[in-house]
């Protein structure tokens, strides 16, 4: 019993030797820096996409304050909107039954 | 358009309503000779220009334009300037937002949306308007 705990040892102090030879110091510290580089890296994405975010809600405050602008709501093809004539240009009888209303933009 | 109102042409009135979209940078002059066209009975002259020739618009243009439909050119520059001009606009725009307008262009037969853009969609709505009228 002895003997074979004492060979366990020895291998164990055999074995540790071998792995930290595997593993060249230099290439530890190399390894290092290349995870200290991404996590700097990764700091720096995160940095990023804070600033989007905050950029992203400034441009909606924004367009939700903007002058003219169309209604928020889809429009409901049932529904009679109250549009009228006004001081707008026609074409067509001023008595005519229908009133076809065109909104456009000439681009 | 023009299809409908030949096929129509007791019963239905077409209204054009200015929506120039910010991000369409000649949208707003090409209203606003438009509108100055108009103030000399050639809305629709210039708006057809406007419209045949979508793809060049520029500021030099609606000069040429005005001379070619027989516009007082002077008068059109000044008034496409005026403030006049530019509240005209505003007020059709500000319509828009009432009337639920998100994008151009947007059509109301007698204040209905229609729920597609085809002539066979537009005939239909409009007989459907004509024969409830002629009910009441």
């Amino acid at each position: 019993m002895r003997r074979s705990a004492k060979a366990a040892t020895a291998f164990a102090a055999v074995l540790s030797v071998y792995l930290a030879a595997c593993v060249d110091p230099q290439e530890v510290s190399q390894m290092k820096s290349k995870v200290d580089e991404i996590q700097a890296q990764q700091k720096d994405v995160l940095t990023k996409l804070d600033e989007l975010a905050k950029s992203q809600k400034e441009i909606l405050a924004k367009a939700g304050t903007g002058g003219a602008k169309p209604a928020a709501e889809a429009p409901d093809p049932n529904k009679r909107y109250d549009v009228s004539v006004g001081n707008s240009f026609t074409k067509g009888p001023a008595d005519a039954v229908v009133t076809f209303v065109e909104w456009s933009d000439f681009q | 358009m023009d299809q409908v109102l030949k096929a129509f042409p007791n019963d239905v009135r077409f209204v054009f309503k200015n929506f120039p979209l910010p991000f369409h940078p000649n949208a707003m002059p090409a209203a606003k000779a438009a509108v100055a066209a108009g103030k000399q009975g050639k809305f629709w002259e210039m708006h057809d220009k406007i419209f045949q020739n979508a793809k060049e618009l520029g500021p030099d243009k609606y000069a040429i334009w005005g001379k070619e439909i027989g516009l007082d050119v002077d008068r059109l520059k000044t008034d496409m300037e005026s403030p006049e001009t530019a509240a005209f606009i505003a007020d059709e725009m500000k319509e828009a937002a009432k009337a639920s307008v998100r994008g151009t262009p947007t059509f109301y037969i007698n204040g209905k949306i229609p729920t597609g853009r085809s002539f066979d969609l537009y005939k239909s709505m409009i007989e459907e308007e004509i024969k409830a009228k002629k009910k009441s």
